[in-house]
């Protein structure tokens, strides 16, 4: 139940923090409507003269499409390609950016201006907490990658394609299981460097991972909500898209606010899940996962901190300074 | 199943299978061969000890003064054959194994001409056309060990003179055809008896043939007699043998002949061998079974074999499987009654993978569509059986495979799933290798040489059968297809590397192989239906079909049918669509409808001089010089009751000048037509003959343009921008805008899953 207390506090938080709902809504909103914008300099020239494109209002919008891609008319291949990869790299250095400021804003109370002192503060070392987590990413995708091809070599086996489905399953779980923790140790090492303003993000992110290990009874179900709730959004979407093709602008312009309240609630989510976890921070004592060297903050330094809050991790480590 | 319940069943569906002969409306063919093989496999080495007996007849003007045999498994013996060294290993995504090559080799091989055959009361007719014409005895496999009816060990064995020959490419490494020159020529109308001892190495499975884990496909596993050509079949000036090289971008090509095999497995495989034609019997012993099939009237046989198939049986039987609606409509097409298209029953074996054995239905419903598709609008399948065989996993080399009354399938589990049941794949290759028992099947065309007769008619009726029973080929996620829509895509910009008329091997590529011998042919096909019209069109198929079935045809023989199906002259059509790489692209370059200057001075309407001017307009009647002419000179602006409007403040008549220009972007020429739609809803046609690059088309009316269109009635489904074939002078952004919200929402959604990792 605690789970649900937590999860509960973290929707309450995004609740009273619309503007960082909009924020996280507007991130991937914004690049996303530029490629499109591009596109349809290309695109709407070409389908807005033709009664082909008619089709699309039919439900063939693939075809139309696809014929599109084939004409000389056709300019999108760097765009398509490159372009949405070289962008999803942007956002991602973007919403590190934003969660910098996020964070500091829902581990609060400091300093006025929150969100864009956060981002000034906090942004370097979530960019280095950012590299330490990417390493157990690719080795939670290398994994379920390694799942896929031994399913696969066991179909082969038992020449039966159903070992494949059990493959993709399987690295689903695998990927899960092996990402989770990271994932979660990632946020609340971020959580903890902004509390009590720590750096050494590498240490912060191991500390946390042992707790996290720690304490399956709070992080699994919790890591559960996390899933379950985006999915069962997807699932709702799917069910309520799939027989309708809309063919008129009124339903067209519909459709698109379906889009945005759909992307608006995993905002809202993201945002409930980030205070959930900093809520879970607080349950935990606010332990210094990022004590390392500490970083002086103009106007902030309050020495009479020093020492409050600190948990005994149980690590035997020596203390650097 | 025990062996009590077995042999019962086999015995009664002999006997049905005898009974659905009996009832065979058409006619099979008389052989060129009789081939009785006999053979065993070995799972534990994958080798196939064989013998083959084989009545061979001389059916040219000529004496043969050599056989000519094609040894296809030995493409597969090392990567320095033509197929290895042409595919690069590689075929339809899967890659050859570096340790289990296959090869054929003839042990030996034994002739004996009708003189010895005579003399042992074998032959007594001399010359004649049917094997049971000729031969005293029946014909039945040889069987190894055993005295035969002849003995033919005392003749010549023509391995000693077996000489390995690359007609095609004279690549020395390339084992895949071989002659045997003869002691004596084969005297036309003789036959001769021929005993080949072989041994086959099955590869892993690769290209349609060999082996994974415990399933075998054996596919072009015998030494294959190639086909003797007369000088004018198919249109060759010196008669000769037509036995290519395996080549990666070819089939086969064989003549007809009436086949008896007997196939003798490991005990394990009992129940689960299936083959060509339809099981005579099967016996077991102690370790082995072994199963006898006979086939008349085909041009090759294929068998399978795996222990863990489940085996299902369906009936097609066409009084409960052809609705009588669908028969009404086919057959008002070809304008022939009802009766004529009545088809025959069909016994579907189903060999099924345990993985799939949800997709059974599947399968059996294409296949039966198939069946009423091809056979009502063709003719119908004259065989008793088909046999249907899932592959695998692992074993999808083999899949997608057509041999006579044997076609070899595919599908994956995944598709069981809800978001995948409506990509139609087990469906699309079930209807298309059926459809091969018609193209190649019957229509033995050479695969070699003009692969687009058989790939090319055929995914033309595979289309046709897949919207008529499914509607789309596939719907997933939103994203939904036909077969012609996915075959048009293929067609690209039109800038085609080769013509669709080409030898397999010269092709750019296998892209190129490819698309010209399946998308670009079918869409062709489905181009003519549309202009010669269905009636027409479909009428000259069944014609095409049945004057060549069980022959061999060139795309010459087809031309020559469409062109006596009408009384236009299309061979600029033909000769532009299957002989050169010339792509179909006609555009609405640009449109505009402009209002016209005020008119001023005289103007001829309808025969009456009008004069325009500024303040007012006048009439005058060119033919009327005296008084009533003067009296017809009125006021335009006077209503019918003499008064004069004033005209000042009246609107004048918007009058639109349209000109619009339509431009042949592709150099494939084609009359086309354009259709000029206005806001008064008046539509106007012209037909331009498509010669010059472009024409211009002006019309003035009180009306504006609002679209122009080429070919308005969508026939040209061979242009391959169908975008650009009209213009609308306002647009309308909302298609545009319905694919942009929902690209939009698709990248909305990539960057918030990277978005994670932030």
């Amino acid at each position: 139940m605690r789970t649900f207390s937590f999860v509960a506090h973290g929707f309450r938080t995004a609740r009273r923090h619309p503007r960082l709902v909009m924020i996280v809504w507007l991130a991937p909103l914004i690049p996303a409507l530029i490629l499109t914008g591009l596109i349809a300099s290309n695109l709407g020239p070409t389908l807005g003269r033709s009664l082909f494109s008619q089709g699309i209002l039919d439900g063939s919008a693939f075809t139309v499409f696809m014929e599109f891609r084939t004409s000389p008319a056709d300019a999108l291949a760097p765009l398509m390609g490159r372009g949405i990869l070289v962008m999803g790299v942007l956002i991602l250095l973007v919403q590190i950016i934003l969660s910098a400021g996020i964070v500091e804003v829902l581990v609060g109370p400091g300093p006025p201006n929150p969100f864009l002192t956060g981002i000034r503060c906090n942004t370097a070392r979530f960019l280095r907490s950012a590299l330490v987590f990417l390493v157990p990413t690719a080795v939670a995708a290398a994994a379920a990658g390694l799942t896929v091809k031994g399913a696969g070599l066991l179909a082969e086996h038992f020449a039966d394609g159903r070992w494949d489905l059990a493959g993709i399953a399987a690295a689903g779980v695998v990927f899960i299981v092996l990402w989770a923790p990271a994932d979660l140790a990632y946020d609340l090492s971020r959580v903890a460097a902004v509390r009590h303003d720590h750096t050494s993000m590498l240490r912060g992110f191991f500390r946390a991972l042992m707790v996290i290990l720690k304490k399956p009874g709070t992080f699994v179900p919790l890591y559960l909500v996390f899933l379950a709730l985006p999915l069962l959004l997807l699932a709702l979407y799917s069910a309520f898209r799939q027989p309708w093709t809309p063919g008129t602008i009124f339903a067209i312009v519909f459709l698109a606010l379906i889009h945005q309240i759909v992307m608006a609630i995993r905002a809202f989510f993201k945002i409930g899940f980030w205070a959930a976890e900093a809520e879970v921070f607080r349950d935990l004592g606010q332990p210094p996962f990022c004590r390392g060297k500490r970083m002086a903050r103009l106007g902030f330094l309050q020495p009479d901190e020093a020492g409050q809050g600190e948990v005994d991790l149980g690590l035997a480590t020596a203390d650097p300074n | 199943m025990n062996r009590l319940t077995r042999g019962i069943l086999i015995f009664a569906t002999v006997s049905m299978l005898t009974i659905l002969s009996a009832r065979a409306q058409v006619q099979l063919p008389e052989p060129v061969y009789q081939a009785g093989i006999d053979a065993a496999f070995d799972p534990e080495t994958a080798q196939i000890e064989g013998v083959e007996r084989l009545r061979w007849r001389n059916t040219s003007s000529v004496p043969v003064d050599e056989l000519q045999f094609h040894l296809y498994l030995n493409a597969f013996a090392s990567n320095h054959s033509t197929f290895m060294t042409e595919s690069g290993g590689q075929l339809r995504g899967m890659e050859m194994s570096d340790e289990k090559w296959g090869w054929i080799e003839v042990e030996s091989m034994h002739l004996a001409y009708p003189e010895d055959l005579a003399a042992i009361g074998l032959l007594t007719h001399g010359i004649a056309s049917t094997p049971s014409a000729a031969f005293n005895t029946p014909f039945g496999p040889a069987v190894r060990g055993e005295p035969g009816a002849i003995q033919l060990q005392g003749g010549p064995d023509l391995k000693d003179v077996e000489e390995i020959i690359q007609p095609d490419d004279g690549n020395p490494d390339d084992r895949t055809v071989a002659r045997y020159p003869l002691p004596r020529p084969i005297q036309p109308g003789e036959w001769v008896e021929v005993e080949v001892a072989f041994t086959s190495q099955m590869p892993e499975i690769f290209a349609r043939t060999g082996v994974s884990g415990n399933f075998v496909l054996g596919g072009q596993w015998f030494p294959k007699i190639g086909i003797f050509e007369d000088s004018g079949d198919r249109g060759r000036v010196e008669p000769g043998w037509n036995t290519h090289q395996f080549h990666a971008d070819s089939e086969f090509f064989a003549d007809f002949g009436d086949w008896d095999v007997r196939l003798t497995l490991p005990l394990e495989y009992e129940g689960k061998i299936g083959a060509t034609g339809q099981i005579i019997e099967e016996t077991t012993d102690s370790t082995n079974v072994t199963v006898r099939f006979q086939q008349p009237g085909v041009h090759d046989f294929a068998w399978t074999a795996d222990p863990d198939f489940i085996v299902l049986e369906e009936l097609f039987d066409p009084d409960i499987d052809v609705p009588a609606e669908q028969t009404r409509q086919i057959a008002e097409i070809l304008g022939l009654p009802d009766e004529e298209l009545r088809l025959q029953p069909v016994m579907i074996r189903l060999m099924l993978q345990p993985a799939h054995r949800s997709q059974a239905r599947r399968y059996f419903d294409a296949a039966k569509a198939a069946i009423r598709g091809y056979g009502l609008r063709l003719g119908a399948y004259p065989y008793p059986t088909l046999t249907m065989v899932d592959p695998p996993r692992g074993g999808q080399g083999a899949g997608g495979m057509e041999y006579p009354t044997f076609i070899t399938l595919g599908t994956h589990p995944i598709l069981n799933l809800p978001p995948f049941k409506k990509i139609r794949m087990p469906e699309t290759v079930t209807v298309h290798e059926f459809g091969h028992n018609f193209f190649q099947g019957m229509i033995a065309s050479n695969e070699f040489e003009e692969a687009w007769i058989d790939e090319g008619m055929n995914s033309y009726y595979e289309m046709l059968v897949m919207e008529e029973f499914y509607g789309s080929m596939i719907e997933v996620l939103g994203l939904r297809a036909t077969s012609l829509e996915m075959d048009r895509l293929q067609l690209g910009s039109g800038r085609y590397t080769d013509p669709v008329v080409q030898p397999a091997w010269k092709y750019l590529s296998n892209g190129s192989y490819g698309l010209n011998s399946y998308a670009r042919p079918a869409v062709t096909l489905r181009h003519m239906e549309n202009i010669l019209g269905p009636e027409t069109f479909h009428r000259a198929m069944r014609h095409f079909f049945q004057t060549w079935r069980f022959r061999h045809p060139t795309t010459a023989d087809f031309e020559q049918i469409m062109q006596e199906a009408t009384d236009e002259d299309i061979s600029w059509f033909l000769e532009q669509a299957f002989h050169t790489e010339k792509g179909l692209d006609y555009r609405v370059r640009t449109a505009k409808s402009q209002k016209t200057k005020d008119r001023k001075g005289w103007f001829w309407e309808d025969g009456v001089q009008v004069l325009y001017g500024k303040d007012h307009d006048h009439r005058r009647d060119d033919h009327d010089e005296d008084s009533e002419a003067e009296e017809e000179e009125q006021d335009l602006d006077s209503d019918a009751d003499g008064e004069n409007d004033d005209v000042e403040g009246d609107e004048e008549e918007k009058i639109y000048r349209t000109e619009v220009v339509i431009e042949r972007r592709g150099e494939f020429k084609h009359p086309v037509t354009i259709e000029l739609v206005f806001d008064d809803d008046e539509r106007i046609r012209h037909q331009w003959d498509g010669q010059d690059k472009w024409t211009k088309i002006i019309e003035t009316r009180p009306a504006k343009l609002l679209w122009a269109e080429v070919d308005p009635d969508h026939l040209m489904v061979l242009d391959v921008d169908p975008l650009n074939n009209s213009y609308r002078l306002e647009q309308d952004s909302t298609p545009a805008n319905k694919i942009l919200v929902n690209l939009s929402f698709w990248f909305q959604n990539f960057f918030d899953l990277m978005s994670i990792l932030g």
